[in-house]
């Protein structure tokens, strides 16, 4: 595929596609405050307490995701407006990501509700960041339609087979080290079209593509088993939650900052000012307390220690309505839970944590993530033209895994005691035995 | 009442379990119209989908509640059919405790979808789109209408689909026909 001239204003190298040509215009882009922040924004948060090379940061991915949407709209046959649309798209997709990425959405979910999403804070920041408008100039609708209308453009950068994860699973894969990430993204490619129905058009996979589309759908979940779901980083990524709610109660990060509703244009100004490090320095230099104890302990990986876990299915917990129970916890019954622990032990509940993993689900992102989008379904065209649902048909399917886990995690000399209360509370065994 | 508690109540209501994910899908579209609960449901492909079902569905299968197999169909496609497994079973009786107006309710819509349509998912697709179209536009209309209308939410529905979902909801009571 050769490059159109206007996308060969400059050139960027990456590691997994080589160089990414990229316009005028996109090179501006590039260089607003809103992209250049997330240089310092790591994609997979604190991962690198286990892969130690997984610092890659959300801007390559922004720029593999626009390379990845452009190859897309090629194979699919892109007009030169729309392409060029959906590749601004691509590359701004995670400008409104907070620092440490989706670990940052919980505090803003206990500000702004439960229905948060980074995806607002983007639409905020393409609709009214200065800088950014400027570069998109009379785009600026139209990249904001593909956020906020359900169209092929948008399916393109947001559904289930979008380019946005098709990166970040080779790139993650990639500085991990992990090898189960890898899929044939070629095939993938070559194989997409379009299905047309009524008004609309829908992406879809010829039935030649489908091995290809299953090896996806695998190194999803592979790389959710071995890389997102790793307890370590889990622990750390709670450890820095933990920071942030002690933060909010020192006051010295304000409740304000993290409020979309009130001010926007203040909240833009001072979101755009949080990344990785700034957050840790402002905690750091501010706190007195225990957030500054945790972000200390998160830098010198003198993290939490697992002292309890039982995955909840029939084997682990046999009493149905107890595997029930657990499953339903929701946020204040697990703090509460820490709480309990914690005074049992003497401890600071900050300390303590109370975890339910939330395991990818192989057909689909992990149970939380499906709860707060819309999934769109993957079409596969079959050699008679006729449309089905790979979903339906796909033989890889979600028995025989465990959807939820619980974890309690304590530091290191109170493993045994945090166990034996665990069990107590919850009324199982762990499977861990310390 | 909470989704997965639904879903529950529909396979309690149909021991020999339910084929296809799309077919659980509508039966969750009409209890959820049954009870005016809003479960999330949206237009799509084949008609309401809700994401919060589908993530629930196999929540409980991984939960061990909901037992779920697959098999090749005459047309070498693999269907998946879902039937609760003995905690289901405990949980269901559970449910149907807690829920003594709704359940009922459940039982009755998927009974009568079980009898009416033999659980085929092309039919229940059909029924959930006409309703859905009824209930996004609030007016009566006629089969003629009801296929223009449905072209708003890019469903392509023939008179002959538009006929068997109206039977079907008109013997769920879910619409009036004249």
């Amino acid at each position: 595929m050769l490059l159109s001239s206007i996308y060969r204003s400059k050139f960027v190298r990456c590691p997994l596609y080589g160089f990414i040509g990229l316009s005028n215009r996109e090179n501006r882009l590039l260089n607003t405050i809103a992209m250049q922040r997330l240089s310092r924004i790591k994609q997979l948060a604190h991962t690198y307490v286990v892969y130690p090379s997984a610092v890659h940061t959300r801007f390559e991915h922004s720029l593999g995701t626009l390379h990845l949407a452009d190859r897309v709209c090629d194979q699919l046959g892109f007009r030169k407006r729309e392409r060029k649309v959906v590749r601004i798209a691509a590359l701004l997709h995670d400008v409104g990501q907070g620092p440490f990425s989706h670990v940052w959405d919980e505090p803003m979910r206990w500000i702004n509700g439960e229905d948060y999403s980074h995806e607002d804070v983007t639409k905020l920041i393409i609709e009214s960041d200065t800088e950014i408008g400027r570069a998109l100039g009379n785009l600026r609708s139209k990249v904001l339609e593909i956020f906020t209308e359900d169209t092929l453009s948008s399916d393109v950068i947001s559904s289930d087979l979008d380019v946005d994860k098709m990166d970040y699973l080779r790139r993650d894969s990639y500085h991990t080290g992990v090898a189960y990430g890898l899929f044939d993204l070629e095939r993938i490619i070559r194989t997409l079209g379009r299905m047309s129905e009524v008004g609309r058009d829908y992406l879809a996979v010829h039935e030649k593509g489908k091995d290809a589309l299953e090896s996806y759908r695998l190194a999803r979940y592979a790389m959710h088993m071995q890389v997102y779901e790793h307890h370590a980083r889990i622990i750390a990524d709670d450890m820095f939650i933990k920071a942030i709610k002690s933060a909010l109660e020192e006051g010295c990060l304000a409740k304000e900052e993290l409020q979309i509703s009130k001010d926007q244009n203040a909240f833009i100004d001072g979101f755009l000012k949080l990344d990785d490090f700034s957050i840790q320095h402002r905690i750091l230099e501010g706190s007195t307390g225990i957030a500054k104890e945790l972000i200390e302990d998160i830098r010198n990986r003198k993290l939490l220690k697992r002292a309890f876990k039982v995955p909840l299915t029939q084997r682990f917990v046999k009493h149905a309505l107890r595997r029930r129970e657990l499953a339903r916890m929701n946020r204040n019954d697990i703090e509460s839970a820490e709480e309990k622990i914690a005074k049992e032990l003497g401890i600071d509940p900050a300390y303590v944590i109370v975890h339910l993993q939330s395991v990818e689900i192989k057909l689909y992102d992990s149970f939380e993530q499906m709860l707060r989008k819309k999934e769109k379904n993957i079409f596969v065209i079959g050699a008679n033209g006729e449309p089905s649902l790979l979903d339906e048909e796909s033989p890889i399917s979600a028995s025989h895994d465990p959807v939820r886990r619980l974890y309690v995690f304590c530091p290191e000399k109170y493993k045994k005691k945090a166990r034996e209360i665990a069990e107590d509370k919850f009324k199982v065994k762990s499977v861990l035995s310390n | 009442m909470e989704i997965p508690d639904i879903l529950v109540a529909i396979l309690s209501a149909e021991p020999e379990g339910i084929d296809s994910r799309t077919a659980i899908q509508k039966l969750g579209y009409f209890v959820s119209v049954e009870l005016q609960k809003d479960a999330g449901y949206k237009a799509d492909f084949y008609g309401p989908f809700s994401s919060l079902v589908a993530a629930h569905l196999q929540a409980l299968v991984g939960l061990d509640f909901i037992v779920e197999k697959k098999r090749q169909t005459i047309h070498d496609r693999i269907m998946y059919s879902y039937a609760l497994t003995e905690d289901g079973e405990e949980l269901a009786q559970n449910v149907e405790e807690e829920y003594p107006t709704e359940c009922p309710i459940i039982k009755e819509v998927t009974t009568k979808c079980g009898k009416i349509a033999h659980y085929n998912f092309r039919v229940l697709s059909w029924a959930a789109k006409v309703h859905f179209v009824l209930a996004q536009t609030r007016r009566a209309m006629t089969d003629k209408e009801a296929m223009e209308a449905s072209r708003l939410f890019n469903w392509n529905l023939s008179k002959r689909q538009i006929e068997s979902g109206a039977r079907l909801l008109s013997a769920l009571g879910l619409i009036k026909t004249r």
